[in-house]
């Protein structure tokens, strides 16, 4: 008995650090925001006014906000689906095929990962540049200068532009995941397969694909995450949501008013509904993705 | 078992260590605030100044205090920082309130804006007694920029200014030059065809957002100092009156695909891009651009030696109208809550005295990357100091003369408004028209909405 109690008193010693933790850093904040977005408050001084639900009936007929959020919802849907591609695709190769340099082209892969945001959207200021970048120049080198385009200055283009340089920032990460995943998978399923005549589509198909699915169910809750927060950096230093707003995204809009319009309980509004969001995104992600889990 | 236990009290100490330093982390943080709120309450002969560190550089503030102190045997506290709206934001939540705030209407932060709408600044308007309004220039106190409220009392001193309008690469234009200086628009969209028969533009603009002065000149210009005050206090016909569709239809005329420079959009939304428009000017790819004399000492770094800067007014609809020069000035203002007023309104009429003129028109700034110093004159609007300034471009953009008109003031305060960006829906569309994505009809709608929502929203 004596026993058991003292090592309920360890338990409980080692869980408090983190339970403390989570509270003060995690909890508290989050309640905070959701009580901060019933207000009407600067966030400067500590003047406010309750106004119940009021900043999400605004928030509804805002066309601004709207057009963030479609923009934030193209950018979701289209990383995840070009990196889920070119990633498992790579993975597939580097792990499966036969070539020299592999450790190479996975190191390569993975380079954009180690840089900084900051790093990257100089890169991608040098590539877009109209009359200097590597784009235009290269496209107007090869003779292909009608498909040369004023990459962050059109309007329909703008969105698109932002979604190659975070699908070219995630790639690698990804890549050496489902690398990992693949290389688990026993060497034997492959040989067996071969045996009865499978071709390596077919391999990657009915042995690949199936093996590492709870590892693209996980990596997917981490695009919507990560998408959402690093499409707000690269919008950030990129295109500061311009031209006119056509590469808005939402925590960018969140950010332009919780500290510049001097709306920062509207902010906290916007940011509920980011959260509520992200929430839903990945709970419907993860349920419409539910496969039986085969072991190896 | 002694063993196991050493261990066990050894892991559990840990722990605890842990948690209680983790604790007094916390701790630590709540004392200190208490500490700064004590301070707020302050000693009366203590005078705490916050003052942005921006172009004009951080010696100024230091001269100016303690020129100050010298004068009055005070003791002044400085707070300078080039992200001074978060350092004050942390500062007036935790109760430490300076007495004195030199930040600017207009910036991205919108600290000052934020202030005005939440009523935490003060009424300065008995700081302006008949004597220092004498000694000031004309008009310079009456605009919205001053009255943010547009109710007649002054909340907000300014206590720098510079003119705006359009500057242009004096090798290329001016007198003998490749290209005259126009003065109406007309002239001005006949030099576009010109310089386009060269290979050049006729104009560029850094970011949407420095359209602000041209609009306001262009407002003032096509309607006068009635229409224009109105039009800053939200008037319902603003747009819809000729005059304001006149200044539209030239705008969306000036930023057309005939008369822009091709890359000025792509650039001027990304970071740092605005650099590169007006690096345009410099290399003579385009030849105006709407901008202040800030620019002269920013783009110092990429300026050849033998380059020449140009200043002229916005052009006018006809040439024998006055000509509308838009006055962009910098603002000081005391927070409501600040401990010391009385000391901070001495501080602002300070900001007037012969000391700080001659001090401001002295300023030298040292460039980060050469290390090299040089002269950046700061004009304080009193009359005369800009006739002070030595002979150069600078000069000559404070235009002066008889048939000058001096325009000042900002889009008038309203209570908050959710989800509108006043910035971004006023300017943001001159990206969209210039690349033919809206129509100049769709512009003059948005800003009719938006009107009416700030009429709603003023006190």
């Amino acid at each position: 008995m004596n026993r058991k109690r003292s090592q309920g008193r360890f338990v409980f010693f080692c869980i408090a650090p983190a339970a403390i933790l989570v509270t003060l850093f995690i909890f508290i904040p989050t309640i905070n925001v959701f009580r901060m977005s019933l207000y009407r408050m600067g966030g400067i001084t500590n003047r406010k006014e309750f106004v119940g639900l009021n900043n999400f009936k605004s928030l509804i007929a805002d066309k601004n906000f709207l057009q963030a959020m479609q923009n934030s919802i193209a950018i979701i849907v289209l990383v995840t689906l070009c990196t889920v591609f070119f990633a498992i695709l790579f993975a597939a190769i580097l792990s499966r095929g036969k070539f020299k340099g592999k450790n190479f082209f996975r190191v390569i892969f993975y380079i954009p990962n180690i840089l900084s945001i900051v790093v990257i959207a100089g890169i991608f200021g040098a590539i877009y540049n109209p009359s200097t970048g590597l784009l235009n120049t290269f496209l107007n080198a090869i003779g292909l200068g009608s498909l040369a385009h004023q990459w962050m200055g059109d309007e329909k283009i703008v969105l698109y532009s932002v979604i190659f340089a975070l699908v070219w920032q995630a790639i690698g990460y990804y890549m050496v995941m489902y690398m990992a995943s693949m290389a688990a998978i026993p060497q034997d399923l492959y040989e067996a397969a071969s045996l009865d005549g499978a071709t390596e589509i077919q391999m990657f198909f009915r042995v690949t694909l199936p093996l590492v699915w709870s590892n693209i169910r996980t990596t997917l809750t981490f695009y919507i995450i990560s998408t959402i927060n690093l499409s707000f950096l690269f919008v950030q230093i990129m295109s500061d949501g311009g031209p006119n707003g056509h590469s808005e995204v939402f925590l960018n809009y969140m950010y332009k008013q919780a500290y510049g319009a001097g709306v920062y309980g509207y902010g906290m509004a916007i940011g509920v509904v980011v959260f509520i969001f992200s929430f839903a995104l990945a709970a419907i992600v993860n349920k419409i993705t539910e496969r039986e889990v085969l072991e190896f | 078992m002694k063993k196991k236990m050493v261990k066990k009290l050894i892991s559990v100490s840990l722990v605890s260590v842990m948690a209680v330093s983790m604790l007094a982390a916390c701790g630590g943080g709540s004392s200190n605030s208490d500490e700064g709120g004590a301070s707020s309450e302050g000693d009366s002969n203590v005078l705490k100044v916050a003052a942005f560190e921006g172009g004009n550089g951080a010696e100024i503030w230091e001269k100016i205090t303690a020129a100050f102190e010298e004068e009055t045997g005070c003791e002044v506290e400085l707070t300078l920082s080039s992200e001074l709206d978060q350092v004050l934001t942390k500062n007036i939540q935790n109760g430490d309130i300076p007495d004195i705030v030199y930040y600017n209407l207009g910036q991205a932060s919108g600290f000052t804006e934020t202030m005005l709408k939440e009523e935490a600044v003060a009424d300065i308007s008995d700081v302006f007694d008949d004597e220092l309004k004498g000694k000031m220039l004309d008009g310079i106190l009456d605009g919205t920029a001053a009255q943010p409220y547009g109710d007649g009392k002054i909340y907000l001193a300014p206590i720098f200014y510079t003119q705006t309008g359009f500057w242009y690469n004096a090798n290329l234009v001016g007198e003998g030059k490749e290209y005259a200086v126009p003065t109406t628009w007309d002239e001005m969209f006949e030099l576009g065809q010109q310089a386009k028969a060269d290979g050049r533009a006729l104009f560029t603009y850094p970011q949407p957002g420095y359209f602000d002065a041209t609009i306001y000149a262009m407002l003032a210009q096509a309607g006068g100092t009635d229409f224009y005050n109105k039009a800053l206090t939200y008037d319902a016909n603003t747009w819809t009156s000729d005059e304001g569709r006149k200044v539209l239809d030239t705008v969306a005329e000036l930023v057309s695909s005939d008369n822009i420079w091709a890359d000025t959009v792509s650039n001027a939304n990304t970071d740092g891009g605005f650099k590169i428009n007006q690096q345009a000017v410099i290399d003579g790819e385009a030849l105006f651009m709407p901008n202040g004399s800030w620019v002269v000492g920013e783009m110092a770094n990429s300026t050849p030696a033998d380059y020449e800067w140009g200043v002229m007014g916005v052009p006018k609809w006809s040439a024998d109208e006055d000509q509308a020069v838009y006055t962009f000035t910098e603002q000081m203002w005391i927070p409501a809550d600040a401990a010391n007023i009385d000391l901070a309104k001495e501080f602002i009429k300070f900001m007037y005295s012969d000391t700080v003129v001659d001090l401001c028109l002295a300023n030298k700034t040292t460039n980060a990357e050469t290390g090299e110093e040089s002269d950046s004159p700061i004009v304080v609007p009193v009359k005369g100091a800009a006739d002070k300034l030595p002979d150069g471009v600078i000069k000559s953009s404070f235009q002066t003369g008889d048939d000058v008109v001096a325009v000042t003031g900002t889009w008038a305060t309203t209570a908050p408004i959710e989800g509108l960006d006043m910035k971004g829906s006023v300017y943001g569309p001159i990206d969209s028209i210039s690349n033919g994505a809206m129509t100049v009809d769709e512009w003059q709608k948005q800003l009719v909405d938006v009107w009416e929502q700030c009429a709603n929203a003023m006190e």
